[in-house]
């Protein structure tokens, strides 16, 4: 196992963005014919759920309607409407920017253009939805735009790991969320208390091109979802917010910038990445005092030699035991080699 | 805790629920289908949550040929009966909550009179039956020495890790048949849902609740008796309970947990790995460590690639366990005896219980209820006949 670790591929894996649009009156009697007369490719439009709560002044049953609507293969396109009893509403979109350009885009992949590529695709399977044609212009908000009515209200940004195990991770941290919470042999998770800041560390496996063929990869996938306050801090020093309805918000979002905030906040993590040390395989039986005393001095940080002090005081061997198993825990400690987790996004 | 019964639906309430829902009188929330498309028809199944200040949550299926659609029930009665679960309800006040919810669930049927099916163990023969109850359990712990001391929880029968956080322990996955859960009480209402006003932290922020989740295989397990376990569909299924299964199965889970209780109990074993066992306790006891006895188990079998099933990490882990219970300051009698039973604190919230209501022959019981769920001469611990939720 090396300790010089690969920095990985970013990721914009989904935006959403937040708007209040009408939509148009004969989508909403009948999606299915609509999208397909306007050229929308619409896979489906979830039932909606109503929510009921009574006038205390009338009595009467007051209704609120939610649904989602799924454009596209793979779920690239959710559209989030609701109805308050004067007609549906868009209320946001939530893209999947990749799968978007993947399933439609004929070009060649350009690491930097699928954003643009892929919000130039949603505005063109969205306008036609609206009730007013000249919403459709504001769909994909933009720091060019006079008074924008829309926004960016999440992002979230990933990169996958090959060859990172989760519970090699110790003590995971970061100054925005602080230490990690809950977490299990498969997942870690780092949220802030306002719930602006997610990072979370997955196990994941995925094939890689290797030549002509793919290779089966095992390792993490890393995910920083950005919302609220959280998101507009982050990104304010690229110059892409403004105020939207007297709020300050991100306006403009692209790859490069993504890839920039990631790369800041995975360099604040605090932790260490402890490898199984591949030499201990071949340091007498599996399980030793030796290997015990150092992994368990290694993830305390309590002193080795106190530990060792313990192990006397409970087993109270003889004086050549004692001196064996110094040099013993010296050799077994000397294979473990921590590495700061931050030094894992290279 | 939640149940699953078989009912036919009112002929309405299946092909139009929003409708149903908006000339009802009944206090029903929301209407939310089940992952379908296009448009509605009786085949959508659909939830929908009974109360004004919920407690009551019915997942709805489709009709089957025999046009009876198999509803799963998710009763709380703390909410039902006080808008929140931060007290401990009595068993009359279970029973209570259980009669609410037929009184407004009988109107969803399309005849009334089938209400016996409402409610798992009314009628012999029935299909309804109990799939998951959480026994919860209050306790002081002011200076947070239980919940300390809780952190090397660990079970014979469950695998994953615990999972920690500043004031909660879980012990179980998600969708375990088998799940613990320690946590400051007051302090999880506040941060979850923000049902508990921030003035009375102070007041019940030594309240830790212990509770074990039981279903399937777990369920029967310990709430089952020979009368009270019935087979359908080909499995044993819990029908109905007595107070006293309740505190017998909380008491016989609870009894299981390893590394939490004091026990002066001695495990001779020979070998080189019983003092491995015994110094990863010490460690593990050490202020500052920060980790927990069953963590640095597995960090063992991890690092040596041994895996924690193996004989060599179960020896370590058995005799380490002794230490620890050796070590212990926790009496599981004194926890769990009677008369801590009968003093657990509980929280009182007044701004949210002054809005719940019920009517008073809402919780007049059926006969058939208390046949199924009170011993013969079961004797009340309720000193006032009408509730304060009842007005």
């Amino acid at each position: 196992m090396t300790t010089n670790y690969k920095k990985p591929c970013q990721t914009v894996c989904e935006i959403r963005i937040s708007m209040d649009f009408a939509l148009h009156p004969e989508f909403t009697k009948n999606p299915d014919k609509f999208a397909f007369s306007h050229n929308v490719e619409m896979t489906s439009c979830l039932l909606p759920e109503t929510s009921f709560k009574t006038d205390r002044e009338t009595g009467e049953k007051l209704a609120k309607q939610q649904a989602n609507i799924i454009i596209g293969q793979h779920e690239a396109i959710r559209l989030f409407v609701e109805n308050d009893g004067d007609g549906y509403r868009l209320r946001s979109i939530t893209v999947k920017p990749l799968e978007l350009y993947l399933a439609h885009s004929k070009s060649k992949f350009e690491a930097l253009h699928y954003l643009k590529t892929a919000l130039t695709l949603l505005e063109s399977q969205v306008a036609p939805l609206l009730a007013n044609p000249l919403d459709a212009h504001h769909i994909i908000p933009g720091d060019t735009k006079k008074n924008p009515v829309s926004y960016i209200s999440l992002v979230k940004i990933s990169a996958l790991l090959p060859d990172i195990e989760i519970p090699c991770i110790h003590n995971l941290s970061h100054p925005l969320t602080g230490p990690a919470q809950g977490p299990t042999e498969k997942r870690i998770e780092l949220h802030s208390e306002d719930g602006g800041c997610t990072i979370l560390f997955e196990k994941e496996s995925w094939d890689e091109p290797d030549g002509n063929r793919s290779r089966f990869v095992e390792g993490i996938d890393v995910t920083l979802t950005l919302t609220g306050k959280a998101l507009v801090s982050q990104f304010s020093v690229m110059g892409t917010t403004k105020r939207v309805r007297g709020m300050k918000r991100l306006v403009d979002l692209c790859v490069l910038d993504a890839i920039y905030v990631f790369d800041i906040l995975m360099a604040q993590l605090g932790g260490t990445y402890l490898p199984i040390p591949p030499e201990w395989a071949g340091m007498g039986k599996p399980v030793t005092h030796a290997k015990t005393i150092a992994l368990l001095a290694q993830l305390t940080g309590i002193p080795a030699g106190e530990i060792r002090d313990m192990d006397k005081a409970i087993r109270k061997p003889s004086k050549s035991t004692i001196e064996r198993l110094d040099d013993d825990v010296q050799a077994a400690a000397a294979c473990l080699k921590p590495a700061p987790v931050a030094a894992l996004f290279g | 805790m939640e149940f699953t019964i078989r009912i036919r639906i009112a002929r309405k309430l299946r092909h139009e629920p929003e409708s149903f829902a908006r000339t009802t009188n009944l206090p029903l929330r929301s209407i939310k289908p089940h992952r379908a498309w296009g448009t509605w028809s009786s085949g959508c199944g659909f939830s929908t949550d009974l109360l004004t200040y919920g407690g009551v949550k019915l997942k709805i299926a489709p009709p089957a040929a025999d046009g009876l659609s198999e509803v799963t029930v998710r009763l709380n009665p703390g909410k039902v009966l006080y808008g929140h679960n931060g007290r401990i309800i009595t068993y009359d006040e279970f029973l209570d909550a259980g009669s609410i919810f037929i009184t407004h669930a009988k109107h969803l049927l399309e005849d009334p009179d089938d209400w016996v099916d409402l409610f798992p163990g009314l009628r012999a023969g029935g299909s309804g039956r109990w799939t998951l109850l959480e026994l919860p359990y209050h306790c002081s712990d002011p200076y947070g020495f239980f919940l300390a001391a809780s952190r090397h929880i660990h079970h014979r029968n469950i695998r994953t890790q615990a999972r920690h956080w500043p004031t909660s322990i879980k012990l179980g996955g998600k969708r375990a048949k088998l799940q613990f859960s320690i946590y400051q009480k007051a302090v999880e209402m506040l941060a979850h849902n923000k049902k508990l006003p921030e003035r009375l932290l102070s007041q019940y922020g030594d309240i830790l609740r212990l509770e074990v989740r039981l279903k399937g295989k777990k369920l029967v397990k310990y709430i089952g008796h020979d009368d009270n376990v019935v087979v359908i569909e080909g499995k044993e299924r819990v029908v109905s309970f007595f107070p006293e299964y309740i505190s017998h199965g909380r008491r016989t889970a609870f009894g299981e947990l390893e590394n939490v209780w004091h026990s002066d109990e001695i495990q001779e074993l020979a070998g080189q790995l019983a003092p491995l066992g015994n110094l990863i306790a010490h460690v593990a006891s050490d202020p500052r460590c920060g980790h927990s006895f069953p963590a640095l188990i597995r960090q063992l079998a991890f690092y040596t690639r041994v895996g924690s099933k193996r004989d060599t990490i179960r020896t370590i882990r058995g005799a380490g366990a002794s230490v620890m219970s050796r070590r212990s300051t926790l009496h599981f009698d004194d926890l769990f005896g009677d008369a801590a039973c009968n003093s657990q604190p509980s929280i009182a919230i007044p701004e949210i219980e002054s809005k719940v209501s019920h009517r008073l022959e809402d919780i007049r019981r059926h006969p058939l209820l208390e046949a199924a769920y009170l011993p013969p001469g079961y004797v009340s611990s309720r000193s006032n006949p009408f509730p304060e939720y009842c007005r």
